[in-house]
């Protein structure tokens, strides 16, 4: 329960910097999406369970759509769509590897932005949103990708040591003598 | 059949997920309600944590521009007199006309022009992804603000309110694709509607052939819907191209505003 508080947390940490307005990285309107990120690397968590990670991602979805100007559950599809997807890939691949969460990025971010593209084409029908696609993504990918690594050690380092944390006090809780036990419960 | 739902509750799951994800979307896309109970619990808990780091950075960074404006501050000082004594005397040649103006409607009867109120606001927050152009800025409905209202700066025309909670508004900028507003050229007063394309330039678009539009020319918001005023500036044409296909121009607009170095705005309300 605390580790999917922390994802939580650190979703609305991650949207909260993305969305600051004086984000260094953000030239021209371009921001790194480190949200994005997130919802990857919750994906590789083998810890992660399919159905709670799906409604902790559509949350994450959610959470964005609240600051962005786009429409309200497009970020929700798009997220739960890659989580599923990654979950899929595990079975298959070992994504623990940093490197291979790079790749993941690199590609996520394509797609994300082919994604945004077409669920706005289908439903807005804007005729301009592909000039907009061609001139933001290649932007888009390089920022995200640019602060992908820093942003997945961070991940690491914080879940790993909740996680690492809670598995000590089960390992007290656990070599505690009986008697000790008893006269706890 | 219980039992087959049990083994398959996670892709039910997320099947449910995904509907509902599309459904709100479609939703919003027809009435823009924004996310409603989402709106009212995250946005209380995130906004203040938001203004107090964007407040804190702000004062930082003007005390170190204070610092090296220092330098040149008696000379701007200088220049600035000057601008202020030309303006005022513009103001004194334009108060003639303005009053004969007044006095002309009344005769005519004219329904009276409601008086404007500028609320000032912070921007507090962007929008996190790179593929709309909003705003977040620290008032709402609690001051006063609401949906479709005009948000501008000195130098110009920003955009319109969005959205609105209790104490935050969501600002579309008038860069955004998805952005459309009236306008007049203000030297030829010909009329058409611009949307944005980018960070630094919009389209002005159903400005028939023969309509007089030059580069340099300067347009202003029309005040047709009554909601946002008649002649805020919004840039200046920098690109024309008649001959091309259809019955339309094409005019290429650049904002009067610096969409990257903005601070503070001011809602515009009746």
């Amino acid at each position: 329960m605390r580790l999917y508080l922390l994802y939580v947390l650190l979703g609305v940490a991650l949207l909260g910097i993305q969305a600051h307005p004086l984000l260094p990285f953000a030239q021209q309107g371009i921001r790194p999406d480190l949200v994005l990120i997130l919802v990857l690397y919750l994906g590789t968590r083998p810890e992660l369970e399919l159905g709670a990670g799906a409604v902790l991602v559509s949350l994450l979805g959610y959470f964005c759509a609240v600051f962005s100007g786009g429409p309200f559950g497009l970020y929700a599809f798009v997220y739960l769509f890659f989580f599923v997807s990654i979950d899929l890939l595990k079975n298959v691949f070992d994504l623990r590897s940093i490197y291979l969460q790079v790749l993941l990025v690199v590609f996520g971010s394509i797609l994300e932005g082919g994604l945004v593209f077409m669920l706005c084409w289908v439903f807005q029908n804007n005729p301009h949103l592909l000039v907009t696609f061609k001139n933001i993504l290649p932007k888009q990918l390089a920022f995200t990708v640019a602060v992908a690594p820093v942003v997945l050690l961070f991940l690491n380092y914080v879940i790993n040591s909740v996680s690492q944390n809670n598995a000590i006090n089960l390992f007290r809780v656990f070599s505690q003598p009986s008697s000790v036990k008893t006269a706890a419960s | 059949m219980l039992q087959f739902l049990l083994k398959r509750k996670s892709v039910i799951l997320i099947a449910i997920l995904f509907l509902l994800s599309l459904t709100l979307l479609a939703r919003d896309v027809e009435k823009r309600e924004g996310g409603g109970l989402f709106d009212a619990i995250i946005m209380p808990v995130l906004s203040p944590p938001l203004k107090l780091s964007t407040l804190a950075f702000n004062k930082a960074y003007r005390l170190w521009q204070g610092y090296f404006n220092l330098v040149s501050v008696r000379s701007e000082n200088v220049l600035l007199q000057k601008a202020v004594a030309d303006l005022q005397r513009e103001i004194q040649l334009l108060r003639e006309p303005a009053l004969e103006n007044r006095r002309l409607r009344e005769l005519l009867g004219f329904k009276k022009k409601l008086p404007y109120h500028f609320i000032p606001a912070e921007i507090i927050g962007r929008d996190p992804s790179s593929w709309f152009r909003t705003l977040l800025i620290d008032k709402g409905t609690d001051s006063g603000i609401r949906r479709g209202a005009a948000v501008m700066t000195a130098r110009g025309i920003v955009g319109k309110i969005l959205e609105a909670q209790k104490t935050t508004a969501k600002v579309l900028l008038i860069i955004d694709r998805n952005s459309a507003l009236d306008i007049l050229v203000q030297r030829s007063r010909a009329k058409g509607i611009i949307e944005g394309r980018s960070e630094e330039r919009c389209e002005l678009r159903f400005v028939s052939k023969n309509e007089d539009i030059q580069t340099g020319d300067i347009i202003v918001t029309s005040g047709l819907d009554e909601i946002i005023p008649k002649g805020i500036v919004v840039g200046a044409v920098v690109n024309v191209v008649r001959n091309s296909p259809g019955f339309f121009q094409l005019v290429e607009i650049k904002p009067a505003v610096d969409f990257s170095r903005l601070e503070e705005v001011f809602v515009v309300v009746p």
